[in-house]
């Protein structure tokens, strides 16, 4: 079944964390979390296993940053087609039973203009191509994510559109202002998730927001959308403990919230940051 | 409206293209370097500031007015120098090593630069050693560290070590921001101030320099 017709039909449970499950299992501060892809899948395949065994429904591909911009950052945007076509077949190899597979789609890191120096026409051109190897790959829908910044997930849209007709999932990173819920750009849940609609995602929703408490309010503020809406919140805000970070809410403190993301009437739940197979075990006992 | 009005509005506006030939209205206009500067560009970052810490604007906004603030500047700089107009005072700012996370860390430099302070910005993936040679080397008062990445936050703390093992601490002071940063951690490594936003650092900035 597609996404958006299991989303219809019940609440889904999505997968947890990739970029701080990969930190637990070596990947360095300012290291590029895509090199797993190449050298060593191995570790994706037990993530995404893991996530499986949890309960997970789908599992989500380690390609967040793999779009040529961002790759080039670290020299690597020549090996885009590997990485991601690696990061597919690992998720892939690791499921089964009707586990989906999601094309994770994060922004570029470049700021447009006018405030910022990237052209749109570029960072579509790159979501574009993201778009065009995780189809061919043959994921089973997308999730733009982590979007901070409305235009910029826009262009994903149009450029995974023009490529794919597989359903997108779009989600961004709300946080608490004087003002409500915003991003960091100022952008607002219900004004983005009706351009984003109207751009073509078939689900829209929050992820990488404080805890699933902020998501709910996230959630509040966007309304009645008309589509499903997906919400993967942090495990809460990292703090600091003996110079490490620690995400301070547990499995148990999550999962209690479970209830007012469902009367919040999100439909796809999963994790963002910090979140572990054990913490969509525990979600996964509330549904 | 006078034209050192108008150019403060332009700034605030964002009106990045205005903000340029206002400047150069103002000079023009007999206005002297140093009241364009404090008159125009800082106080339209200032209320920017304000504005920003109010959630009244966000992100896109500020990177607007601070590309008007430029533009001024680029303007007003040559003459600031024949004036002898000092700076603030000089602060190094960058995202520590292993972080290439540079949006936090420009706008904390463009509002430090929009208040009148000298900025010596060492980019991203910045070790401790070149934080402190940069200080001592340009004779900065303050060390600006960012970081958005939690793994890299050690530097923050290299970086006050370091400082303390060459005796510069009080010195040099240091002070650090960035999403995965707080008030706590800012104590528990020993640095000398700690923001919220980059407005916070402004005012850091500014009680460390003594003005």
């Amino acid at each position: 079944m597609n996404i958006l017709d299991l989303a219809r039909s019940k609440v889904v449970l999505g997968d947890g964390a990739m970029g701080t499950m990969l930190q637990k299992h070596g990947l360095e501060f300012g290291e590029c979390p895509e090199r797993f892809n190449l050298e060593r899948p191995e570790v994706l395949r037990m993530i995404h296993k893991a996530y499986a065994d949890a309960g997970s429904e789908f599992v989500t591909t380690n390609t967040f940053g793999a779009n040529r911009i961002g790759l080039a950052r670290y020299g690597l945007d020549e090996r885009i087609a590997d990485i991601i076509k690696n990061a597919v077949a690992s998720a892939r190899e690791a499921v089964s039973g009707g586990v989906l597979v999601a094309g994770s789609v994060g922004p570029t890191g470049a700021l447009l203009e006018p405030y910022g120096d990237a052209a749109p026409a570029d960072v579509r051109e790159a979501f574009r191509e993201v778009g065009g190897h995780l189809d061919g790959e043959a994921i089973d829908f997308f999730v733009v994510e982590t979007m901070t910044d409305v235009n910029e997930a826009l262009l994903a849209l149009e450029g995974i559109k023009s490529v794919s007709d597989r359903p997108i999932v779009a989600t961004m990173s709300f946080q608490k202002t004087p003002k409500g819920m915003r991003t960091v750009m100022g952008h607002q849940p219900a004004a983005s998730a009706a351009q984003l609609i109207e751009a073509g995602a078939a689900i829209v929703g929050t992820n990488c927001c404080n805890g699933a408490e902020e998501a709910v309010w996230i959630i509040e503020e966007m309304g009645e959308v008309g589509v499903p809406v997906i919400a993967q919140p942090n495990a809460g805000i990292p703090v600091i403990e003996g110079g490490n970070p620690v995400y301070n809410q547990t499995p148990e403190r999550m999962a209690a919230d479970v209830p007012r993301l469902l009367a919040a009437g999100v439909r796809i739940i999963g994790g963002c940051c910090g979140t572990t197979p054990e913490h969509i075990r525990a979600i996964a006992e509330k549904l | 409206m006078d034209t050192l009005s108008q150019l403060k509005d332009a700034v605030l506006n964002g009106e990045y293209t205005k903000a340029g030939p206002l400047t150069e209205e103002a000079l023009k206009g007999g206005a002297d370097a140093g009241s364009v500067l404090n008159d125009g560009l800082i106080a339209a970052m200032d209320k920017v500031g304000e504005l920003f810490k109010a959630g009244e604007i966000y992100v896109p906004e500020v990177l607007l007015a601070a590309k008007a603030m430029h533009a001024g500047m680029d303007v007003l700089k040559p003459e600031l120098v024949k004036d002898g107009v000092e700076s603030r005072g000089k602060v190094v700012v960058g995202t520590v090593r292993g972080d290439l996370h540079d949006i936090g860390k420009n706008l904390v430099a463009m509002m430090l630069e929009g208040a009148g302070f000298e900025i010596i910005d060492l980019g991203n993936d910045v070790p401790a050693e070149e934080f402190v040679e940069a200080a001592e080397k340009n004779g900065a008062q303050v060390i600006g560290m960012s970081a958005l990445l939690t793994t890299t936050m050690h530097v923050m703390k290299e970086t006050v070590d370091l400082l303390k093992q060459k005796k510069l601490d009080g010195k040099v002071k240091t002070m650090i921001g960035g999403a995965p940063v707080t008030l706590s951690f800012a104590d528990e490594i020993g640095v000398d101030g700690y923001g919220d936003d980059a407005a916070t650092a402004v005012d850091i900035a500014k009680k460390f320099t003594g003005n």
